[in-house]
């Protein structure tokens, strides 16, 4: 019997030693010349040798490197890609997905059922859109971290954007609002001095998908109104004015609440969204002192009014120009009026532009910092 | 005078318990051993469990969509009268199994056709489980592995638990099953942060008949209970066992409902089109960015699962057959009836779209009629009988 078991052990048909994996950490999706492109970022993995790669990112660390292969459908460019390197790829620890806009504009579709479908690939993989292409975002040899798919997943972490994964991907595109927001990568320019694949990539603005196309980038203001309903604002500092006072006070959100409540009333669909929102000021640039509660209200009610402007602009931008649910307001309406739903299920292209959207913010100022009153005056006299 | 006095106690009780042997007839069971009420549960709760983890989420969003979660609890219905059944019967004909009973209900040769058609549905159902997961291993864990090797390393393991009888059966799953609800609920504990509960909503969008068209599927489960009608004569009697039973179906109830309100959480309406569900829930999982991939050890504990559900069936297979055939013995069958199942798992499925139609409906429905309708039958009979011999012994004293 111990025999017979070794005999089968042997011979285990799966085994590959890790030093045969290419372990890909993260992919990027291109689209030229009418082929797919798929870029890989493996993992190179060096012994910690002694004085490891000194000098505050001088040359490239080199702890990753891409490979690129082509082919008519994404299957086929994996497998193209197998033929680039020499060992086994490894697919299970691949964390980021990044679709450019080039790859978006012709649907990502065939992308979404291969991440989906392929046994290899996490779900939880965060995607990201690129404003260039893909691979050189994940060319870059990011200083901080070990490789920039681990940066891109920390500011996923951070939500400093979107935080979409694969699967919310299928959800987004395949539920009644056949429409995703995606988080825009582009490349911080690097230091001078350094060679130019040390820096790393940030987030500015969004891609917007209809119907798995991209069809929109948005950028600040906008973007924050897109991300206030979209309830993925998480990390925005925004200046509030109040008039006659000259100069601004800025808030930072620590948390903000949006609320969808569909209503249908005598088959008018309409929906009311809710926003409630605390926040800190973090500057004043103005001479109004906080302590004074007048001025806090009249803050909070200026900032109510911003937000509620911002809102009233992405959803203008979403009803009107797009004619695209990025919200999800089919998914509400689904939930609390099924039986509606179905019968207008299929005109939801036709009623969503022309829904009434009422939008209500409650904005309080609850902290106003380590100060009180307005600091760095100059010649302010105590008397 | 001690001795004396001991002597004549045990030759007292021996002769009880050979009175009590004969009392119940020619037919003996085919193994000594005895498991206590808790290590049936024990066996019990990965035998409906173990495969119902892989389908019955897909196959209860297909048809309920978001009343998914109220399939298994409609289903449980079935399992309850399952375990209603068994119990009765046992009580009308204490420590006989159900093959033997049959024989005394209705008769020598009806009693032995009804045996000869659990005898035929046995290894069906015992290769579909294999092959089923010989399946999921495959396409999960290890694609280059031939499938025989996975099915047949499973088959020999279980083949030498069965040999050893029903004890060892009964403690290996108490351990097994034991590390199956610890780690099965961790996952569950761990994903609480990625649930959207709103996709409960909306609540019987098409009225209740769909979570009920979806409850045929968890009800062939549920109507797996009916191997206790196999397993009560090696219980130690006590006045527990209908409690225990009860409580282990709860349970089970309640696994498989949690186990599909999970799904529908976090999966929501793509429930239905992956194949294995909460083989993506498991690998969803990613704390702090150093609890993830944990797929793999989710995989090995519902190996054990799958371990103790194949042996039981494996088990009951055995001794049925044994029964049957009036053997003494039911442990040189075991490995000849293994390897029929074995075989049984090829041909249970004739190509690749054989897989989707082996939990269809039509599936369901046989599971169903065999594993409930026929010992309800039976039962029935039996009850008929009993009321029948009361009423003229009713008669004969008048």
């Amino acid at each position: 019997m111990p025999i017979l078991c070794c005999v089968l052990l042997s011979g285990c048909w799966d085994r590959i030693e890790i030093n045969d994996l290419a372990i890909v950490l993260a992919t990027g999706i291109d689209y030229e010349d009418g082929k797919v492109q798929l870029t890989s970022q493996i993992f190179i993995p060096r012994k910690a040798s002694a004085g490891d790669s000194s000098g505050s990112g001088g040359s490239p660390s080199g702890v990753t490197m891409i490979r690129t292969a082509d082919g008519h459908t994404i299957a086929e460019a994996l497998n193209r890609l197998q033929r680039k390197v020499p060992r086994n790829m490894f697919w299970g620890h691949c964390e980021v997905i990044i679709i450019s806009e080039q790859a978006g504009k012709r649907g990502i579709r065939e992308y979404i059922d291969f991440f989906l479908r392929y046994p290899q690939f996490r779900e939880h993989a965060y995607v990201f859109s690129s404003e260039r292409a893909a691979k050189d975002i994940l060319a870059l040899l990011d200083p901080l971290e070990r490789s920039s798919a681990e940066s891109l997943r920390e500011m996923a972490n951070m939500k400093l954007g979107t935080r979409m994964t694969a699967l919310e991907l299928g959800k987004s595109i395949e539920g009644p609002g056949s429409s995703v927001i995606l988080s825009r990568m582009l490349i911080l320019p690097p230091e001078p001095e350094q060679d130019k694949l040390t820096t790393t990539p940030y987030v500015k603005g969004l891609s917007i998908y209809k119907k798995d196309r991209y069809v929109k980038t948005v950028k600040e203001p906008l973007s924050v109104g897109v991300l206030l309903l979209a309830k993925e604002l998480n990390n925005i500092i925004m200046p509030v004015e109040i008039k006659p006072l000259k100069g601004s006070f800025s808030i930072q959100p620590i948390e903000i609440q949006t609320v969808l409540k569909p209503r249908i009333v005598n088959q008018r669909w309409s929906m009311k969204v809710d926003i409630q929102t605390r926040g800190e000021v973090v500057l004043n640039t103005t001479e109004g002192d906080l302590t004074d509660p007048a001025v806090i209200t009249k803050l909070e009610q200026e900032w109510s009014a911003k937000l509620t402007t911002l809102a009233h602009d992405a959803l203008e931008m979403a009803q009107k120009e797009l004619r695209t649910d990025l919200f999800k307001f089919a998914v509400e309406f689904r939930r609390y009026y099924p039986h509606q739903w179905k019968k207008q299920e299929k005109n939801w292209e036709t009623l969503y532009p022309e829904l009434d959207v009422e939008v209500k913010v409650g904005a309080h100022v609850v902290r106003t910092g380590k100060s009180t009153g307005p600091q760095g005056i100059p010649d302010e006299d105590e008397n | 005078m001690y001795g004396g006095v001991q002597h004549q106690g045990t030759n007292r009780i021996r002769t009880i318990h050979t009175q009590a042997i004969k009392g119940e007839g020619l037919h003996m069971l085919t193994d000594k051993g005895k498991i206590s009420e808790t290590q049936l549960a024990f066996m019990i709760f990965p035998a409906i469990l173990a495969t119902a983890i892989l389908s019955v989420p897909g196959i209860t969003m297909h048809y309920a969509g978001h009343d998914m979660w109220l399939s298994p609890i409609i289903g449980s219905i079935i399992g309850f009268a399952a375990v209603a059944i068994s119990i009765g019967l046992d009580r009308l004909y204490p420590g006989k199994t159900l093959i033997q009973s049959s024989v005394s209900i209705a008769g020598r040769i009806s009693g032995k056709l009804i045996g000869l058609v659990y005898i035929i549905f046995l290894p069906h159902l015992t290769g579909l489980i294999i092959r089923t997961y010989g399946e999921f291993i495959v396409n999960n864990a290890l694609p280059r592995t031939p499938l025989f090797v996975v099915m047949g390393t499973m088959v020999a393991v279980c083949a030498l638990n069965v040999r050893l009888g029903i004890e060892v059966v009964g403690r290996t799953s108490q351990i097994f099953v034991t590390l199956l609800i610890v780690l099965l609920s961790l996952i569950f504990i761990l994903l609480i942060g990625e649930l959207n509960p709103a996709e409960l909503f909306p609540f019987m969008e098409n009225g209740p008949l769909p979570s009920i068209k979806g409850a045929l599927a968890p009800a062939a489960w549920f109507s797996e209970y009916i191997v206790i009608a196999f397993l009560l004569p090696y219980v130690n009697r006590r006045k527990r066992t209908t409690r225990v039973m009860l409580g282990s179906l709860l349970i089970t109830t309640t696994a498989m409902t949690v186990i599909n309100l999970f799904c529908l959480f976090l999966i929501g309406d793509l429930t239905d089109s992956f194949v294995y569900p909460v083989m993506i829930a498991a690998r969803y999982i990613t704390i702090a960015d150093f609890l993830q991939h944990i797929e793999s050890l989710i995989i090995a504990v519902w190996i054990f699962g799958i371990f103790v559900k194949i042996s039981v069936f494996l088990y009951i297979f055995a001794t049925s057959t044994a029964e049957w055939f009036g053997l003494k013995d039911y442990k040189p069958v075991v490995v000849p009836l293994s390897f029929l199942c074995m075989v049984y798992a090829y041909w249970v499925v004739s190509g690749g779209s054989g897989a989707s139609s082996l939990i269809g409906p039509s599936a369901n429905l046989y599971t169903i009629s065999i594993l409930l309708i026929l010992p309800a039958m039976i039962y029935g009979l039996a009850w008929l009988k009993k009321g029948w011999a009361h009423f003229r012994k009713n008669q004969a004293n008048t």
